[in-house]
């Protein structure tokens, strides 16, 4: 037998006609696996910034004692994985959040729940003042420092009052979060929510997962949300809704 | 990837693609498999593309990703041999000069795949020694042992007429 002729023979009688190789279909999948990738080692890079951020000052529970505090994990630098800033293959329409749905949300309810990338209510204090004023001596974007992209609002209801910032990427101090996340943290002074009394808490909000550094992103599937949008307005209800209904 | 090198990386496959499936058909047997072997393979492709379009030798890189994801596949649980009480009786192989492509297939999947991809490469692809070493990821001794060995178990397989009738393709270069 001449096998050299008789695998050139059998190759060209190979049933090539119904192909199920479907290029176009190999490019969408790697594309969204692509995208994916790049919200997980954004996930990693915002836990680093939002623990830093966290962190500052010292976390004190109710009664004063020092509560576990997440890993600070260094900053985001210049360093890491380039393509966390790239720009998303196809920028996804923003998602307005309600006062009601932030509520149902961190009820861990709601048929919104699947397009929120964290969503976390955390007992904290926090210093009193606009939270975009960078304290003297930190660096812009650095341990949870805000960054001069990041704005800040106050909104007050009802006697209530809380301070809103809006933060993600920051092309010169945050380069390693891409460029289409959004954070909105909610910083609400002295809310009766959680026993045994009244605590400051913070609320945060991302559209993409916030993923404790050295996370293995082959075994993690993580998807990017579309942006959110939580107006003022809502936020003014929602302060006044969380300290009027401590269930 | 941007547009453009996702155009370069489209013409790239569309060129590569027949011969491809070919490739992928000898060492999997069937067409279906060949062409998932394939499918797999050019999403590798995809992901590494920026660096495979700046290589000398794309098709080298190519075609060693081929035969990676042929063997990877092959490893698979569900892919892996199931005891069985009976031994199969090999049948005879008619003595003719260039088999069919039915009767090829059977004869290669009579061999372990890596013995399969060595013969593949060699006497399909037309890869020296060295070349098919590289596209494995081997020695040049491993090859060699692998085509004399994967030969010699062919030859075995083959009706005694057809053994006496012609081996001269058979034989290494």
């Amino acid at each position: 037998m001449n096998l050299r002729e008789s695998m050139h023979a059998a190759a060209q009688d190979a049933p090539l006609e119904e192909s199920t190789v479907r290029l176009d279909q190999i490019v969408a999948r790697q594309r969204r696996a692509s995208a994916t990738r790049r919200a997980g080692i954004t996930g990693i890079a915002l836990a680093a910034a939002l623990s830093a951020s966290l962190t500052v000052p010292a976390l004190l529970d109710g009664d004063g004692q020092t509560l576990d505090t997440p890993s600070a994990a260094d900053p985001p630098s210049a360093g890491d994985p380039p393509s966390a800033a790239a720009p998303p293959p196809a920028a996804a329409p923003p998602l307005q959040l309600t006062a009601a749905e932030v509520v149902d949300l961190l009820q861990g309810r709601g048929p919104r729940g699947s397009a929120i990338g964290y969503i976390d209510l955390n007992p904290r204090r926090f210093p009193d003042g606009d939270p975009c004023v960078l304290a003297p001596g930190a660096i812009p974007g650095r341990d949870g420092a805000p960054a001069p992209e990041d704005t800040c609002t106050r909104v007050e209801q009802d006697g209530k009052s809380a301070w809103v910032r809006r933060w993600g990427h920051s092309p010169q101090h945050r380069p390693s979060i891409a460029a289409d996340i959004t954070v909105t943290q909610i910083f609400i002074p002295d809310v009766a929510l959680l026993p045994p009394g009244r605590q400051d808490v913070v609320i945060t909000l991302a559209n993409a997962p916030i993923l404790p550094p050295g996370t293995d992103l082959r075994h993690r599937p993580v998807k990017l949300g579309p942006p959110l949008e939580v107006p003022d307005s809502e936020i003014a209800k929602l302060i006044v809704t969380l300290d009027g209904d401590p269930n | 990837m941007r547009a453009r090198e996702e155009h370069e990386f489209r013409q790239f496959v569309e060129e590569r693609l027949v011969r491809l499936r070919r490739s992928a058909y000898l060492l999997c047997g069937d067409m279906h498999s060949a062409d998932d072997v394939v499918s797999a393979t050019l999403g590798k492709l995809y992901r590494q593309w920026r660096r495979v379009a700046r290589l000398e030798h794309p098709d080298s890189y190519l075609r060693r990703m081929l035969i990676t994801t042929y063997l990877d596949e092959r490893r698979r649980p569900w892919r892996r041999e199931r005891p069985t009480d009976a031994v199969p009786e090999p049948e005879p192989v008619p003595a003719a000069d260039v088999v069919d492509r039915v009767t090829l297939l059977r004869l290669l999947d009579r061999l372990p795949p890596r013995r399969r991809a060595v013969l593949v490469l060699r006497f399909f692809e037309d890869l020296s020694v060295e070349q098919t070493a590289e596209a494995l990821g081997c020695a040049p001794g491993t090859v060699k042992a692998h085509t004399h060995q994967g030969l010699a178990e062919l030859r075995a397989m083959l009706s005694p007429q057809a053994q006496a009738v012609n081996t001269l393709g058979m034989e290494e270069r």
